[in-house]
């Protein structure tokens, strides 16, 4: 089976103990208990190792001898009717952080409220891939979308509310998110709020995503969205930034060709400061021109920028320029060796990188 | 001991599978539930989205697809004529979709029993078949015709 199993009596005891919370859980909602299905299960194992090198900037995070890194992320949900569940673990050798934890409403056929830690609806490739490293094709993620945490300048992470959904259209259908939680803090690096132990001193953000699609639920689409993040500086060179974005992306697929992109404007007000304002983007190609391999190539680009400026000039390693090209070979059905060359301009300095990287899911 | 006459008993035990064929080849792929469902039908569309993990409701339930293994042939056809998708890269969209946004992957049954069995288990669950197998089994109701052809 590639979903979860459970043995006969271990099914029958979790029914057991199911039956008495959807009891419970159906007498709160004022619904008939037998309404309630028992909840389905599924569990993913994200593995990746990579091998890297630069020629000049040494690459930010810890490192098994400088230039091996491992992680895995676990991945776990569970849904029964209306109620959702999903939770996400990311494990480095440098340590482990709580991605998300996620508990949701369904109503209507089509819309989800959500409460918790959750990957923000920011561009298309945040909440698409994340950690599920094996899921994206390229072993990097575009500068301007990299973690928070890491040289990620935008914030990838909320907790609070999300509200998810889609509507049908004459031609096709819209799909929306609305994100309303605490943001990260500025120390440093950005930091999100860690569930695991809170801090009060996050503020408030809010995010809207649209996005249209040919089909309700086609992987093609092309969309828009806009936030504004109050960040607070922990060092309290200032106060706090207004952070506003705004951006407009496409992931397209063709049969053996995809295009995906974005343009991303940033628009930080520092109080006492003035502003720190950039654009950036990227496009991404990818030829499959069957199962096995697929090549690629990248650019990104940043404009206007900064280097000293309050904001941008903190995260040393954001990446301003990259041309990259790669190429992914499935070795099975649940694992990918995949090898990258790029040329890249940090905010510290140029460098070039290689890497090596294998993915996997299991089971 | 000759072999003989079991080679002929598994030979006829193997005959029913190809009598249930139509002369020139031709099957029909459906889509069943427990005869208690209260499901009446499912547009193919729904029935690809069901078994990509997005929500598909019949009647103000979420149906609960069952991935029938048990046939090569069967298999090959529902991704092909229905999913339109090989099973890597079918995998992979599950895998992705479950990632981004909850639910579950199907569970996969490599015995046609055990697809009756888990289907009158739960009303919610559907699976798909031949159709001459799900005429010959009791407990069962069609609730669409996904395809018809020779799957040659």
């Amino acid at each position: 089976m590639i979903g979860p199993t459970l043995p006969g009596s271990i099914l029958q005891r979790k029914r057991s103990t199911w039956g008495c919370w959807t009891a419970a859980l159906a007498l709160a909602a004022g619904m008939p208990a037998g309404s309630l299905a028992a909840p389905q299960l599924d569990f993913l194992l994200f593995p990746a190792v990579e091998w890297r090198d630069d020629s000049d900037v040494k690459p930010a995070g810890a490192a098994l001898d400088d230039h091996l890194f491992a992680s895995v992320n676990l991945f776990a949900t569970i849904s029964a009717d209306h109620f959702q569940f999903l939770g996400e673990w990311f494990f480095t050798e440098d340590g482990d952080e709580i991605q998300r934890l996620q508990f949701g409403w369904k109503f209507g056929s089509r819309d989800t409220i959500w409460l918790g830690r959750y990957h923000t609806p920011i561009s298309y490739w945040n909440s698409a891939y994340h950690h599920g490293t094996y899921l994206q094709t390229s072993v990097s993620r575009p500068g301007i979308i990299e973690f928070e945490g890491g040289e990620g300048p935008l914030p990838t992470h909320y907790t609070g509310l999300l509200w998810e959904g889609s509507r049908s259209l004459s031609r096709g259908a819209v799909h929306y998110a609305v994100a309303l939680g605490a943001g990260p803090t500025l120390n440093g690096k950005l930091d999100p709020l860690d569930v695991a132990d809170p801090e009060d001193d996050h503020d408030a953000g809010l995010m809207v995503n649209l996005n249209w699609r040919p089909r309700s639920h086609d992987r093609n689409m092309i969309g828009v969205f806009g936030a504004k993040t109050q960040i607070e500086d922990e060092a309290r060179l200032f106060d706090h930034i207004d952070q506003w974005v705004f951006g407009a992306y496409v992931n397209w697929h063709w049969p053996h060709w995809r295009l995906l992109g974005a343009w991303i404007d940033v628009n930080n007000e520092i109080d006492r400061l003035g502003d720190d304002d950039f654009s950036a983007g990227y496009l991404q190609a990818e030829f499959s021109p069957g199962e096995h391999w697929t090549p690629y190539a990248r650019y990104e680009t940043t404009r206007g920028e900064n280097p000293d400026a309050p904001f941008l000039g903190r995260l040393d390693g954001f990446i301003l320029e990259r041309a990259l090209a790669g190429i992914r070979f499935e070795l099975t059905s649940h694992q990918a060796l995949t090898l990258e060359i790029s040329s890249l301009e940090t905010v510290a300095g140029e460098s070039d990188r290689i890497v090596l990287q294998w993915s996997a899911y299991f089971p | 001991m000759s072999l003989a006459p079991w080679i002929l008993l598994a030979t006829l035990l193997a005959l029913p599978n190809e009598v249930e064929r139509t002369p020139d080849g031709e099957r029909t792929l459906v889509v069943v539930a427990s005869a208690a469902s209260r499901a009446e039908t499912l547009s193919p569309s729904e029935v690809r989205l069901s078994y990509l993990a997005v929500p598909v409701e019949l009647d103000g339930s979420p149906v609960r697809p069952v991935l029938n293994q048990s046939d090569e042939l069967l298999f090959e056809v529902f991704l092909q004529k229905v999913m339109f998708l090989s099973a890597d890269h079918y995998r992979r969209q599950l895998v992705a979709r479950v990632f981004q946004s909850g639910g579950a992957r199907p569970p996969v049954v490599r015995e046609l029993g055990e697809v009756v069995s888990m289907l009158e288990e739960d009303p919610r669950r559907i699976s798909y078949m031949w159709q001459s197998d799900a005429a010959e089994l009791a407990g069962l109701k069609t609730i669409a015709v996904l395809w018809h052809g020779n799957p040659q």
